[in-house]
């Protein structure tokens, strides 16, 4: 098993190194030109050249890149032409939006999704296993950035139960900076008001987020459950006389959730498209947002920074993954 | 070690199958898998369940224990055990019944333990599902039964997954399980099926031991008549979701009467027939989903007459003096341990086992009814 | 005198399981799947969900095709005394702040997004299948420097890529279904593949090699046969997906401009006017939504269709 997790860190390594390629020469391409941007509207070219040189921006690619990937591991993501500042300030700024709104989009979609994949594998063939198949495919299908603009007509514009969109109403103090996450800092502190309004901010970015995460694991679910039912130990489980409940938590789910969590990776990759787009509709000052706004203003540092990050964290949660996958299952963790 | 070394308990039959009936309507197609079965199982004996496999006979003991699919499968007739239908019981009940008065060792160790949770977790789960006691007391228990179906350190392996252990000591592990409340009635579904031949030997030596030590009835299922031959007192030959033939086990193999009980004699090796050819019954069964209206064994059968190919004849008691030809004598007891119960039109007479054929002058099978015509795929 | 028995063959185990589902076993499932092309009813018979998968695809495909020529109006129209109107009878979905006809536009971006399912899976699939074939088949060197390649495309959040991509190359529709090709690609090399390895070894691939037979004629013949049926199912559902994907990035700004009618760019332009018509955004939003519903929901039934529990293995099964 060490051997395993070995090879997945230099696959890991391999990866990283080829997304900083990847990332480095797209935003190279790029038909904008950073210096005059940088330097602005105004500026002579001269200044322009100027301030390309001091940048290091007329050097060739390959130097570039090498100054780039020595800052890199440095820690330095560079210097945001949009904002104004280190890009990796920025990142540390916006991302703890994005892992709220993700982590409760995932967990939302997952438990409902064990509930309906469970459901509709006990009652396979029947009009319940067909609803659970067409939520799920819904879930999937329907548009992330059209459902978000119908919820926000409903439930703002037309009931005026919930904010439009950000994460605090612009009255609301934020709560002191502990972990980032609003919800869990407002608790910390104490502070009820403060909580409950992010939790209003978090509903309809975090439903519509979570459509695609239960539409991708219903399937999984409903496939490993019917598996499991299929095994002689759930068999023997329900000979033991154990009540129902049990059978299905220690017997049936306990083997089902393997698979399931091997999904989550995948899970990773839609949340990301996701919440490139709910952030950009819900005015949600998250990583997605960010990137949007650099890609648009050909900010390639921020671009390339928060693409790194993204696609980093991808890798990272696979990782993770597999290693639970690996420590989950005993038949990996004695062989 | 013989059946008959156990202790014979007088009195009331511990488990009476009346007519079951189990098919599975799954909504394309409707599949016969039990068509009226009837058994008896008095306290402490041993009654074995033989067949080819799809004859029902792994259906039935699903259908006793209420383990079957509840939406595809619907259950007739009626299972009485302890003064109670177990068809008509609730489902809290029941639940209440397995493992603690009626358990189950599965056909494949492989797949009969859950492969996530520990030896420990698993047996010390049926422990505490049936009785109040506290984790350690459960655990201590189990330890104990472990020790009981041979498992050598039996503490140390508490803590171990089921893949660290070999076949015959997973078998071991399911048999402790489905000991551990002693149970009236232990079904055991090819609980051998799956193991080495040596291995085999010895689960169902310590299988016999426990259940004659604790006076538990058995219900065993198996295709293996050298099995049965050990294990069982009383045997019932199921086709094709019928019980066919059904006596004492030594009757079964002294004076069988049924031409499937036959062939099956004829297709297990015998102690001086090295070298022979054995001889496997012709064709296959039928499928389940379309079963002929006759006997179905008819196709298959060397003994059929035309009444086979119309009609399914019942099981009834056999004439106490044997069975001449086709003639039959006057019946003998309906049931209990002594009875002889045969479901055939054209009993196979003594002198024709040897042959595996009919010894009459003349004879020729009937051949199948005209509109007969799709089902006689089987009769290779 | 145990264990001597030979075993009588075992097609059906008499669990509850497999008899519960006599159906689902596993030569029956590649049967169907042989005689399938052939008969549509068995699969539409198997569930109602695959009646609605066919009906809309075959719909969305129609109107892709005489969408343009029955629309009742040009969708670039524009109309200055007829802005903003809610539904009617002249307007089926109402018209914009320009008083184009939705209707119109809806229907012309029918077109618009076929033709972008299309090309993105003609592309990706040709060169993904390609690679993947000759990955497969050559092994060795060649084989390792594919995979490294696809490994490190797959490391991306596709959509992510997508959008970099489409935003480096300048906001347009080509560019958008570009990237897009470029995001799917690496998935149908690694399906292709997966099954080239597990079909190289069979006795008949085999047999081809002792028959000399040239490796381009082992790879046309057998192994094209083989995968075509993972691939049907692969594709339908990527179609959902790819549209959807386009659909994202326009409503972004990266894909189609306007005035191209194109769903995702009608929906951002309504974006503004939701409050006051809500019928600009919402229309386009079903036409997106029901498309991709069927492609999913066609995609979906095959897979089902052929046995979840086959994938992978779908080719193996084949003769």
């Amino acid at each position: 098993m060490g051997m395993l997790i070995a090879r997945r860190l230099a696959f890991m390594v391999f990866v990283l190194w080829g997304i900083t390629l990847v990332t480095f020469f797209l935003s190279r391409v790029v038909p904008g030109d950073p210096a005059r941007l940088l330097a602005g509207p105004q500026a002579s070219p001269a200044e322009v050249a100027h301030l390309a040189r001091i940048y290091g921006l007329d050097d060739p690619l390959i130097v570039q890149y090498g100054h780039y990937l020595r800052n890199l591991l440095h820690g330095n993501l560079g210097f945001s032409f949009v904002t104004r500042r280190n890009v990796r300030t920025d990142i540390a700024t916006f991302l703890p939006a994005t892992i709220e709104l993700a982590g409760y989009a995932l967990l939302t979609g997952f438990v409902l999704a064990i509930v309906t994949g469970t459901v509709a594998a006990y009652r396979r063939g029947t009009s319940a296993d067909a609803a659970g198949r067409l939520s799920a495919i819904a879930g999937l299908s329907l548009p992330v950035f059209w459902m978000a603009l119908l919820l926000q007509l409903l439930f703002h514009t037309e009931l005026g139960w919930l904010p439009l969109g950000g994460r605090l109403d612009p009255t609301v103090t934020p709560p002191p900076h502990i972990t980032g996450l609003l919800t869990v800092d407002s608790l910390l502190t104490g502070n009820f008001a403060t909580f409950i309004n992010a939790v209003e901010h978090l509903v309809l970015p975090v439903a519509v987020l979570a459509a695609g995460v239960y539409g991708l694991m219903v399937r999984i679910m409903r496939t490993s459950v019917l598996d499991s039912l299929g095994e002689e130990y759930v068999r023997t489980a329900e000979a033991k006389g154990l009540s129902r409940w049990r059978v299905l938590r220690r017997h049936v789910l306990r083997n089902a959730m393997l698979p399931a969590v091997t999904v989550l990776g995948l899970e990773f990759g839609l949340l990301a498209a996701g919440v490139f787009v709910v952030e950009s509709v819900f005015q949600w000052p998250g990583l997605g947002n960010y990137a949007f706004e650099a890609i648009q203003a050909n900010d390639y540092n921020a671009t390339m920074g928060a693409t790194l990050v993204i696609a980093v964290l991808y890798v990272v949660i696979n990782l993770i993954v597999d290693i639970v996958y690996l420590y989950l299952d005993p038949r990996i963790r004695y062989a | 070690m013989t059946a008959d070394s156990r202790v014979q308990a007088a009195g009331d039959a511990v488990l009476r199958v009346r007519d079951l009936a189990v098919r599975f309507d799954s909504g394309r197609n409707v599949v016969h898998a039990v068509n009226g079965v009837s058994l008896e199982l008095e306290a402490g004996g041993a009654l074995g369940l033989v067949g080819e496999s799809g004859s029902g006979k792994s259906v039935t003991s699903l259908a006793i224990l209420r383990l079957l699919p509840r939406h595809t499968a619907r259950v007739g007739g009626e299972v009485w055990f302890g003064g109670r239908d177990l068809i008509q019981l609730n489902d809290k009940d029941m639940r209440g019944l397995r493992g603690k008065e009626i358990s189950l060792v599965p056909q494949d160790p492989m797949s009969g333990l859950n492969p996530v949770l520990t030896i420990g977790e698993q047996v010390t789960e049926t422990i505490q599902a049936h009785e109040n006691v506290r984790r350690g007391e459960a655990r201590r228990r189990a330890v104990e039964l472990l020790a009981a179906v041979g498992i050598p350190q039996p503490g140390d392996q508490m803590g171990r997954y089921p893949h660290q252990f070999s076949g015959g000591m997973r078998q071991r592990v399911l048999i402790a399980i489905a000991l551990a409340l002693r149970p009236t009635l232990l079904i055991a579904d090819e609980p051998t099926t799956a193991l080495d031949v040596t291995v085999q030997a010895q689960v169902l030596e310590l299988l016999h031991e426990l259940t004659v030590e604790r006076g538990t009835a058995i219900l065993l299922i198996s295709h293996d008549l050298g099995i049965m031959a050990r294990m069982t007192r009383r045997i019932a030959v199921m086709y094709a979701g019928h019980v066919v033939e059904s006596a004492p086990t030594a009757e079964v193999f002294a004076r069988p009467h049924h031409p499937y009980t036959v062939g099956l004699l004829r297709s297990i090796p015998r102690v001086g027939d090295v070298g022979q050819p054995l001889t496997p019954i012709a064709g296959a069964p039928p499928d389940a989903d379309r079963l002929p209206p006759g006997c179905p064994f008819a196709p298959r059968c060397a003994w059929a007459l035309e009444a086979c190919w119309e009609e399914m004849p019942p099981l009834e008691p056999l004439g106490t003096a044997g069975v001449a030809g086709s003639t039959r004598a006057a019946a003998g007891p309906l049931s209990g341990p002594g009875a002889h119960l045969l479901a055939c039109h054209n009993p196979v007479a003594p002198g024709e086992v040897e042959a595996g054929e009919p010894a009459r002058p003349g004879f020729r099978p009937a051949p199948p009814p005209p509109e007969f015509g799709p089902v006689t795929e089987g009769t290779a | 005198m145990t264990g001597q028995q030979p075993r009588p063959p075992d097609p059906v185990r008499m669990t509850g399981e497999v008899t519960a589902e006599p159906g689902r076993l596993a030569g029956e499932a590649a049967s169907r799947w042989r005689r399938a092309p052939g008969t549509v009813e068995p699969f539409l018979a198997e569930s109602r969900l695959n009646v609605a998968g066919v009906v809309i695809v075959a719909l969305v495909l129609l109107l892709a095709v005489f969408g343009p020529l029955i629309a009742p109006q040009n969708p670039d129209q524009i109309n200055l005394f007829a802005v903003l109107q809610p539904p009617s009878v002249h307007h089926w979905f109402g018209t914009d702040n320009l008083g184009r006809d939705l209707f119109s536009r809806v229907l012309v971006g029918t077109r618009i997004s076929v033709e972008v399912g299309v090309i993105i899976l003609s592309l990706s699939v040709v060169f993904g299948t390609a690679l993947g074939i000759v990955s497969g088949l050559a092994g060795g060197l060649a084989d390792e420097i594919v995979m490294r390649v696809t490994d490190l495309f797959l490391a991306f959040p596709g959509f992510i890529l997508a959008a970099a991509i489409a935003a480096t190359l300048g906001p347009s529709l080509q560019h958008t279904v570009l990237a897009l090709a470029v995001v799917f690609w690496p998935w149908y090399t690694r399906l292709i593949r997966g099954q080239v390895l597990a079909l190289r070894e069979r006795e008949f691939i085999l047999a081809a090699r002792v028959a000399r037979a040239g490796t381009l004629w082992i790879a046309t013949r057998h192994v094209a046969r083989n995968v075509l049926s993972i691939l049907v199912v692969q594709v339908s559902l990527d179609f959902g997906y790819a549209i959807l994907a386009t659909s994202s990035l326009s409503f972004l700004g990266l894909g189609a401009q306007p005035p191209a009618p194109e769903w995702g760019a009608i929906i951002a332009e309504g974006r503004s006017y939701i409050q006051t018509a809500w019928w600009w955004s919402t229309f386009a939003g079903i036409a997106l939504a029901l498309t991709v519903l069927g492609f999913n929901l066609l995609g979906d039934g095959l897979r089902d269709w052929i046995d979840p529990r086959l994938r992978g293995s779908i080719g193996g099964l084949q003769e």
